[in-house]
């Protein structure tokens, strides 16, 4: 309420838009300013040891180490919280603690560029960056294609393709892990289930506040030569390529300290933050979704984090984990994919709660089998961590290790099919309201449907030795990624822009959105299937002669699947721009949630008064109770049904 | 209620029946080996299997899309079905059932026959990765090649693959087969070509790298000829073989050496000498701590290389005897900073 009460003294003049900038500018200065420091104590440290300050190459027992490596990494260090304390993090906490006077609050659109603390704001910050890079790396994608449309084609070189591909999987996993969390996450968690804000607002800021470390890093590395060896980054590859790699493995580092204190807090928040009457039989499916996703990053993605340090000090400072004599590669590997495959958890989870909750509103039937699709999330979390070693089936771990590792791949598939009934009993005798959100969840459930039957084919030792690392993999998992993940992404995005901005996106252009999205991406990824058992391996900048017309048909499919984000942009700004576009009322799709009993956009702490959860969220049809009263402030014994 | 399910059980019958044809589809090439034959039929019966999976879900999904859909906004709720009692259960008790099967059938069951070592391979051929080429070494002749597989038909291969640098991946999609070259680590494959071709005929028959490795992975691939057992000893003897394999094949020695920093200044042994008409054993001594070198001499037409290694190291090659003359030699991983010439008088 503090933020309301200052925005009486705002001045009564618009601010300027530089002004809006000031943090970000103030934290890109001392960002520099930090590296700089960084950069010197590296080379006083280097001087004080007897080498020189910086010479471009340093021949040790493992080869060379450029010592540019090292002082570019003792300047990131001190180049992160520099940026942070820059940008206004903690900055009014500082401030009190040594007793100087403190900034106002800002209110309007600016607060958008500052370390807010606000869930929302921080919400549509994530949503805002991850939607820009979503875009970025989708043009990636589009000039890989280019270059793939004939073989032997010279658009691109080897390296610069090898780049580019390895851009676009980080970029693409980056936005996988956090944009469905970190934006509807963060916006609709503690909404819908009757919190004022997450447990702590500050880790939420800090959450986001490293998220431009990380995309920054990430451009900043092609100015070291890039990094050629995929998001995978397996050494001793990673430990032999270009100085691009470290920047990769400080960025990632960094992006899982976000992802782990992210995850905490949705743990902490859904625990103990729920309303009066949230029991967790009245918890939405969506929530019980990014619980489950937010276990998974807390519990493995620290195991990223080491391997890539690892990776590090074998480059820097010349130890041995993965290379010259001792080094194991396979180490890597291991908990490498301890991590990742339950990554890919942290991408669908909340994408099947994202769609389970539009299926059920824009249906208007209860959710189906609701405790039996929360039993599938948590299941999936327990069995997460025990399918790693299948992307490892013809790496050379001890054949022992290949039926375990294909008996618990195939048991994981049980829960998932929970998802699934859940779905499909959700639309059976429903009032099926196909809107461009609905559209968007039932594409997801078709395309989840091919990524999930094809993922048997590479569970199963025999067919996966033939088919691993071909384009029936590439196929296979972006099925599951962007036809699950990214189509039930868009699901929310239509689904709840209303609420979060208080304008209506225009109908026509979501659908044309939508069909031309669902068509041309079966265009372009159902080829890649047959590709890859014919002979066409990932990750290559040229292939086979015979593999040509397969290839030109996949990127003219490609390009105009690209095109199709021209009409969600421009309906975007369209809405966000345009001075008559129509406005969101509180609740245009009548459904039952918490944040459908709020203004839209919902006020600052979200509620008039604290919600008392009375029914279920899925109550359609039964004319039973709402699913949440609010007891008004200073009038206890009156309630308002919403 | 009971009219839709009969509808939709009626589509779901008649779209599993057109899958079933559509399953009868070849989706693969031409396959060349026999543990390939398994692959491709496990393909099949797990597409089989996958058919009716598949169109349930379809039958059910796009039934309720059609027949339930809603002009506008809806002005009433659908029918509150919240899918407690025993359909979940049904459900669950159903799906793990069927996880179970495809589990042991095909999984389990055809897993011990496609990565089964034969103990004792009719031919033994090692193939070594390096950024960003394969080199072949057939022990029990002695033949090696860089410049294509050969492999006889209808004989137990058994490889023997490593990497020298980063991991590599040994992948023939003709055979369907694949294992990892991994630094410091020996893996195994074994299989039997069961038809004779070549990479002209079909571009299956290659060896590919599939595991990224920087710069020229794309480019990183060896072609494959499966042939009779006449040509394949042919073969053998015209590329080295018929000599007792891993060195020291008992001509005049020659010793050559690389010391610290030689990637820049070359070869210790720059100019090297021998006499004409014997077989030559050169000994290649590689003292460059950490760093990968060999001996390569191209005399005849031919290369005649030791192995990749990192110093200290000590690797052989035999050459045949050699007509007088000047011949050139390289480190083939710095082919353009290590040079030297061999005098044969």
């Amino acid at each position: 309420m503090t933020a309301l009460a200052t925005a009486g003294t705002q001045p009564a003049h618009r601010p300027s838009v530089i002004s809006g900038f000031f943090p970000i500018i103030r934290g890109l200065i001392f960002a520099v300013v930090g590296f700089a420091i960084g950069a010197a104590v590296a080379a006083g440290i280097r001087v004080a040891t007897g080498a020189p300050a910086w010479a471009p190459t340093q021949t040790s027992s493992v080869g060379t180490i450029p010592s540019t490596e090292q002082i570019v990494t003792v300047g990131f260090i001190f180049a992160v919280p520099a940026w942070l304390l820059g940008v206004g993090f903690l900055e009014t906490t500082v401030r009190q603690w040594f007793g100087y006077r403190t900034r106002p609050v800002v209110t309007d659109w600016r607060r958008y560029l500052t370390a807010s603390e606000d869930h929302k704001v921080i919400g549509l910050q994530y949503l805002a960056t991850f939607v820009v890079v979503l875009l970025v790396a989708g043009l990636g994608a589009m000039t890989m294609r280019i270059q793939l449309m004939q073989p032997d084609n010279q658009f691109l070189t080897p390296d610069i393709y090898n780049r580019v591909m390895s851009f676009h999987g980080i970029a693409m996993v980056s936005v996988a892990v956090a944009a469905v969390m970190g934006s509807f996450g963060n916006y609709f968690v503690p909404i819908m289930i009757g919190a004022r804000d997450m447990a702590f607002p500050r880790l939420n800021a800090l959450s986001f506040w490293l998220i431009p470390v990380v995309i920054v890093s990430l451009f900043l590395s092609e100015l070291l030569g890039g990094w050629d060896s995929g998001w995978t980054a397996y050494p001793p590859l990673s430990v032999r390529n270009a100085s691009g790699q470290v920047m990769f493995n400080l960025a990632i580092i960094v992006f899982g300290l976000s992802s782990i204190l992210g995850g905490i807090n949705f743990i902490v928040t859904t625990i103990k933050m729920r309303a009066p009457g949230m029991t967790w039989g009245r918890v939405p499916i969506f929530v019980w979704s990014v619980l489950s996703a937010a276990f998974i990053a807390s519990f493995f993605t620290q195991f990223f984090a080491a391997s890539l340090t690892m990776v590090l000090l074998d480059r820097l400072v010349g130890t041995n984990f993965f290379i010259g004599q001792g080094g194991a590669p396979l180490l890597y590997e291991h908990t490498f994919w301890f991590y990742s495959h339950p990554a890919v958890y942290i991408f669908v989870l909340p994408g099947f709660g994202m769609a389970l909750e539009v299926l059920a509103h824009l249906s208007r039937k209860p959710l189906f089998a609701y405790r039996w699709a929360v039993a599938g999330f948590i299941g999936i979390v327990g069995m997460s961590g025990i399918v790693w070693a299948h992307h490892m089936f013809v790496s050379g771990m001890p054949s022992a290790l290949l039926g375990p590792f294909l008996v618990t791949t195939e048991l994981i598939s049980i829960p998932t099919g929970l998802i699934f009934l859940s779905a499909l009993g959700t639309v059976w005798m429903g009032r099926l309201w196909l809107t461009t959100p609905m559209l968007f969840a039932l594409g997801f459930t078709f395309n989840f449907l091919i990524g999930g039957v094809t993922g048997i084919f590479l569970a199963d030792v025999p067919t996966d030795v033939s088919l691993h690392d071909t384009y029936f993999v590439v196929a296979h998992f972006h099925y599951t990624i962007i036809g699950g993940e990214i189509f039930a992404l868009f699901a929310a995005f239509y689904f709840w822009f209303p609420k979060m901005t208080g304008r209506m996106l225009s109908e026509r252009l979501g659908k044309i959105h939508f069909w031309m999205m669902f068509i041309f991406f079966n265009l372009t990824f159902l080829p890649m299937f047959w590709a890859g058992l014919h002979g066409m391996n990932r990750r290559i900048a040229t292939y086979q002669n015979d593999l040509a017309q397969v290839n030109l048909f996949i990127s003219i499919n490609a390009f105009l699947l690209g095109s199709s984000f021209i009409f969600f942009v421009f309906n975007v700004l369209r809405a966000l721009l345009w001075k008559k576009a129509p406005r969101a009322e509180a609740n245009p799709w009548r459904a039952r949630t918490l944040e459908w009993l709020v203004s839209s956009p919902p006020p600052v702490e979200n509620f008039p008064s604290t919600p008392i959860v009375v029914g279920s969220p899925y109550g359609y049809g039964t004319g039973g109770r709402p699913h949440a009263v609010f007891a008004l402030a200073g009038a206890s014994d009156e309630e308002v049904t919403a | 209620m009971r009219r839709h399910i009969a509808i939709v059980g009626l589509i779901w019958v008649v779209l599993t029946f057109l899958g079933l044809i559509a399953a009868q589809i070849v989706f693969q090439p031409a396959v060349f080996s026999d543990k390939g034959q398994i692959i491709d039929s496990t393909f099949k019966t797990l597409l089989i299997m996958s058919v009716p999976v598949f169109t349930f879900v379809i039958a059910a999904l796009g039934y309720s899309v059609i027949a339930f859909r809603h002009r506008g906004q809806p002005d009433e709720d659908g029918t509150p079905i919240t899918g407690r009692g025993p359909l979940p259960l049904a459900w669950f008790v159903v799906t793990s059932a069927m996880a179970l099967g495809v589990m042991v059938y095909p999984g389990l069951t055809e897993l011990p026959n496609v990565v089964h070592l034969d103990a004792q391979p009719d031919v033994v051929v090692r193939i070594q990765g390096q950024q960003w080429r394969w080199s072949l070494s057939y022990p029990q002749s002695g033949a090696k090649s860089n410049t294509e597989m050969v492999l006889p038909v209808n004989q137990k291969i058994g490889f023997e693959i490593t990497s020298i640098d980063v991991i590599h991946s040994v992948w023939i999609p003709a055979f369907r087969m694949r294992i990892d070259a991994v630094p410091g680590l020996t893996t195994y494959m074994s299989f039997t070509p069961t038809a004779t071709g070549d990479y002209s005929t079909d571009s299956g028959l290659r060896l590919q790298c599939s595991q990224l490795c920087g710069l020229n992975h794309a480019a990183m691939e060896l072609p494959v000829r499966v042939v009779s057992e006449a040509d394949y000893q042919t073969w053998l003897a015209a590329n080295g073989g018929g000599q007792s394999g891993g060195g020291s094949g008992g001509g005049q020695p020659v010793s050559v050496e690389a010391s610290t920093g030689a990637a820049s200044a070359g070869f210790a042994t720059k100019t090297l000498n021998a006499t004409s008409g014997q077989p030559i054993t050169f000994t290649f001594h590689n003292n460059d701590q950490g760093i990968v070198h060999n001996f390569a001499l191209t005399a005849n037409g031919k290369t005649y290389a030791t192995d990749f290694k990192p110093g200290p190291a000590v690797t052989t090659v035999d050459v045949p005897a050699l007509p007088p003359g000047t011949y050139s030699f390289v480190c083939q991983a710095h082919p353009t900073t290590m040079t030297g010439t061999l005098t044969v008088k």
